[in-house]
């Protein structure tokens, strides 16, 4: 398979990157045709019900962040393609990679960064056509990982 | 890896055309660990008892 051609499928074109150097320090490589990638955060919740309390209260904790999106890869003779490998290895090896999802193009100054490293949880492939293959997936923080995730913008 | 806020990483990225550049990203956003902050050594041993020998 060969990386699917930007703007060729539903005419969105996402950036996602990834290393498999941890730390923040790698070199990232952006996955060529990522749709509908999306950031899942939400703050985990206890209700607060005490004696003498006139309503609940929600006591909010700490973020839990989660990137899913869709790969697209364009069914060839070209074999499996190089993308497509490395997220199902590190699918199926529990390797734990480091993302940067940006609001557009990485290099572009003013873009809105997201960083977490963690693990490939859901890996969920179709062939939905006989031209393309969709692989759903989902990441989240590896909770062995000490890399604090973090937003960040794209300056001069 | 603790981050902290205002902190600029450089890093690299390999683009699609097969460039390598360099990005300075801004950190602007970073959820702050709850609770006391933790030690970092390890708390010293309790002392321990001893028994004078009669």
């Amino acid at each position: 398979m060969t990386d699917a051609v930007a703007g060729s499928v539903l005419g969105d074109d996402c950036k996602l990157y990834y290393s498999a150097t941890l730390g923040g320090s790698g070199v990232l490589t952006e996955i060529p045709v990522i749709i509908d990638d999306t950031l899942a955060s939400e703050r985990r919740a206890v209700e607060s019900n005490c004696r003498g309390d006139a309503e609940i209260g929600e006591l909010i904790g700490k973020p839990k962040h989660t990137i899913s999106g869709t790969l697209l890869v364009k069914r060839d003779t070209a074999g499996v393609g190089a993308t497509f490998s490395a997220l199902r290895d590190a699918y199926v090896n529990g390797t734990i990679l480091h993302f940067a999802m940006a609001t557009g193009d990485i290099t572009h100054v003013g873009q809105y960064v997201f960083r977490l490293e963690g693990r490939l949880k859901r890996f969920e492939q179709s062939n939905p056509d006989n031209d393309t293959v969709k692989v759903s997936f989902e990441i989240t923080h590896a909770g062995e990982n000490t890399y604090a995730s973090n937003f960040s913008t794209v300056t001069a | 890896m603790a981050q902290q806020l205002g902190q600029i990483d450089e890093v690299k990225v390999n683009t699609l055309g097969g460039s390598t550049v360099t990005v300075k990203l801004r950190v602007v956003g970073l959820p702050k660990p709850s609770g006391p902050a933790q030690a970092a050594t390890a708390p010293a041993p309790e002392p321990v008892d001893t028994v004078d020998a009669e």
